[in-house]
């Protein structure tokens, strides 16, 4: 089959943050172009995909909200599993969330993957007239924990874009692609098999 | 995703407290439900799943644990040593001893999934394993391997105890050290004759399989005398833990040798596949799919009793790890682990299930591949209950490089003690590469038997079988008790179907 010589990568990207940040919005926003806060538009999928062009390579991403459970900090173990990178949300109205943005950060260096890439994104910016989170305070923060700093508003579509395409730029290329349920292959050599 | 649920569910903000048989609680997270489940592992997991995505139940699930999973977890070794320790922190040697704590998802109960089993028509309907592939995937086990107590007699000498692979292709059971030729040609007339039924209930002769026995349906196929070859089939094939299926309907026997024969052609070196890190893949990602569709978790939260209105539950008290005191949540149904249950709603207990976890640094004798599910025949070593033994290692993403996770269990036949009761499986493992051994004795319970009056259902606990069947037997059973359907006619709508249902439904709801 022709294809085109662009690499494609497929990554898992997954949202954190506490509740009502804005999550779903941003995810909305990037997949679907659209803004709806009040709908549940994430039913019966486990995750929803979306691609990016890079110069020279394709990048897929699997991108996963927290469907709720990070309310009462119930997240699965499964849910960080095998992300290469992760979204941590707060609101720039509410310094409260950037207190929790701080704690998901943590957790994510704890249990999360050694070289998963973070991006904490500050929504809401179309709000910036009742700002209580500083810029530099977020980006100073950012820098001091290894991730990178953007700010996004999921109702005007500022950032979104770009912030995806900064994880994008950033997830190193080297990563394996998710695997999958039919690679029931048992790890001995003679035995082993995909179907 | 608070806002979702709000716009889905009325107003935004839950009450500010509960009040139940005339008593006045603090609020427990929205307050009001449909149903709240009481444990997070499996059997709980997939029936909150199954109640939010088919029936688009409100559905509460609250967990004292810190994880999901309940006997279903697979803890790292800090979580393990703490459990079976009253919380103790490990000692540092055993991290020198075993490695990284992050590289630990070891199974309290060791089960593996039939390829082709009632649980994976469930993922398979609920599309829950879209979440797991995507995220660990399923491995294939690498050999089923039977002990015996005089192998290689005959053929190499008076024979030794020790374990051999099970033939997993017409081909290898042709050369397999386990049966005579005379016994290779009987096996195969009787798989003619199992591959042959349409269905298990009938013959392909027309025998009524559901008023034969498996001793009767064994007696036209095998010689008297032959006491190998029903074990084989019996307990190597079908899976049976004990011999009493032998004056059971054939039919049962025919199904369960048609699964492992469908699952085999899956997966070619055994008839199971198995999540990667740790079976605690299972209720979490279940847990998801109830989550998508509203249900609400709250993990670290202590169940402190049921509440009743008129003898019947309405609700439940409990307290999260971050409140004073504790809350309630009304609900007209319960559904929980028989560990969350008072002891008289638990039912009667059918008997101990004794299991050792052994983090060792070599397989067990005999296993040549990199996992393995090992049977030890009652009848090889004089008990009533098979012993089993999983052997799991680094490729299952469950231990450090060169680490291995053997689980052996069986029913207690009150031998005194649980390394008596195990002790042929536990022998199979050279004595100095056993690094830590973590032993524990459960309670068996059946899930309720019929709808209880008080709308408290339970879900019962986990046997010594190898696999998922008999769970799924519980969860069919109680899924057709609180909604009248059967697991086959269950069925959830894809997400297309689900988004244009809800979007008819807030439309309505706008007019």
């Amino acid at each position: 089959m022709a294809s085109s010589s662009r690499a494609m990568y497929h990554f898992k990207v997954v949202l954190l943050g506490n509740s009502g940040v804005g999550k779903s919005c941003l995810v909305n926003r990037f997949v679907k172009d659209t803004f709806s806060p009040d709908i549940e538009s994430t039913i019966g999928a486990a995750f929803l995909t979306q691609t990016i062009a890079l110069e020279t390579e394709t990048v897929k991403f699997e991108i996963w909200d927290t469907a709720g459970q990070e309310r009462y900090r119930s997240l699965a173990p499964m849910y960080y599993r095998g992300a290469q990178a992760a979204v941590v949300v707060f609101s720039l109205v509410d310094a409260e969330s950037f207190a929790g943005a701080k704690a998901w950060v943590n957790e994510l260096q704890k249990h999360g993957g050694s070289d998963i890439v973070i991006a904490l994104a500050g929504n809401k910016s179309d709000l910036s007239h009742v700002r209580k989170v500083d810029r530099d305070t977020a980006i100073e923060y950012a820098r001091a924990t290894g991730c990178f700093y953007l700010e996004t508003s999921a109702k005007t579509a500022v950032g979104v874009n770009e912030l995806f395409q900064q994880v994008a730029r950033r997830v190193p290329k080297t990563a394996a692609p998710p695997r999958r349920a039919d690679m029931l292959d048992t790890g001995d050599s003679s035995s082993g098999k995909c179907c | 995703m608070a806002a979702a649920a709000a716009a889905s569910s009325g107003p935004a903000e839950p009450p500010a407290s509960v009040t139940i048989d005339g008593k006045e609680y603090p609020t427990l997270a929205d307050g009001e439900y449909d149903y709240i489940v009481l444990g997070t592992g499996l059997k709980e997991c997939i029936l909150a799943g199954m109640l939010a995505a088919a029936r688009h139940k409100k559905v509460l699930v609250l967990d004292q644990s810190a994880s999901y999973g309940g006997t279903c977890a697979s803890p790292n070794l800090t979580d393990l040593f703490k459990r079976f320790n009253d919380g103790a922190e490990p000692p540092k040697g055993l991290f020198e001893a075993l490695g990284r704590d992050r590289d630990y998802n070891v199974d309290l109960i060791p089960k593996f999934m039939m390829a082709e089993g009632a649980l994976k028509d469930v993922l398979v309907k609920t599309r829950v394993h879209t979440s797991i592939q995507a995220t660990a995937g399923f491995a294939g086990i690498g050999g089923c391997y039977v002990f015996s107590k005089t192998l290689g007699k005959g053929w190499f000498s008076a024979g030794a105890a020790g374990v051999e692979k099970l033939p997993a292709t017409p081909s290898e059971a042709m050369s397999s050290p386990l049966l005579s030729m005379a016994q290779k040609l009987s096996l195969r007339s009787f798989l003619v004759f199992v591959n042959g039924c349409e269905t298990p209930q009938r013959g392909p002769d027309g025998t009524d399989l559901t008023k034969t026995t498996s001793r009767q349906l064994y007696a036209k196929f095998f010689s008297s005398s032959d006491a190998d070859l029903p074990q084989f089939v019996g307990h190597g094939m079908a899976l049976f833990p004990s011999d009493e299926y032998l004056d059971r309907p054939a039919s049962n026997l025919v199904a369960a040798i048609q699964l492992y024969r469908d699952s085999i052609e899956r997966v070619k070196t055994s008839p199971f596949i198995y999540p990667m890190y740790g079976l605690s893949t299972l209720p979490e990602a279940f847990s998801r799919l109830c989550a998508v569709q509203g249900g609400v978790f709250m993990l670290r939260t202590a169940v402190k009793g049921l509440l009743y209105e008129d003898g019947k539950v309405a609700g439940v008290l409990a307290q999260p790890e971050f409140a004073d005191e504790p809350q309630a949540a009304r609900a007209s149904v319960v559904v929980a682990d028989a560990n969350f249950l008072p002891a008289e709603k638990r039912g009667k207990s059918l008997g101990d299930v004794v299991r050792a976890i052994c983090l060792t640094s070599a397989p067990p004798r005999g296993v040549k591949t990199s996992s393995a599910q090992i049977i030890v025949p009652q009848a090889q070593v004089g008990r009533r209950n098979d012993i089993y033994m999983s052997m799991l290692g680094e490729k299952q993403m469950v231990c450090a490089k060169g680490k291995y996770v053997c689980i052996a269990s069986t029913t207690a036949e009150g031998k005194g003690s649980l390394d008596a009761e195990l002790k042929p499986a536990l022998d199979l493992l050279e004595g100095d590469s056993v690094i830590a051994k973590f032993d524990s004795t459960a309670p068996l319970y059946a899930p309720s038997k019929d709808a209880p009056e008080d709308n408290v259902y339970s879900t019962g606990s986990y046997d010594a079988t190898t696999h998922f069947e008999s769970v799924m037997r519980d969860v069919a059973h109680l899924w057709n008790l609180m909604t009248g359907e059967t697991l086959k006619d269950f069925s959830v709508p894809s997400p297309e179907e689900a988004a244009a249902a809800a979007a008819a439904a807030a439309e309505s709801a706008d007019a």
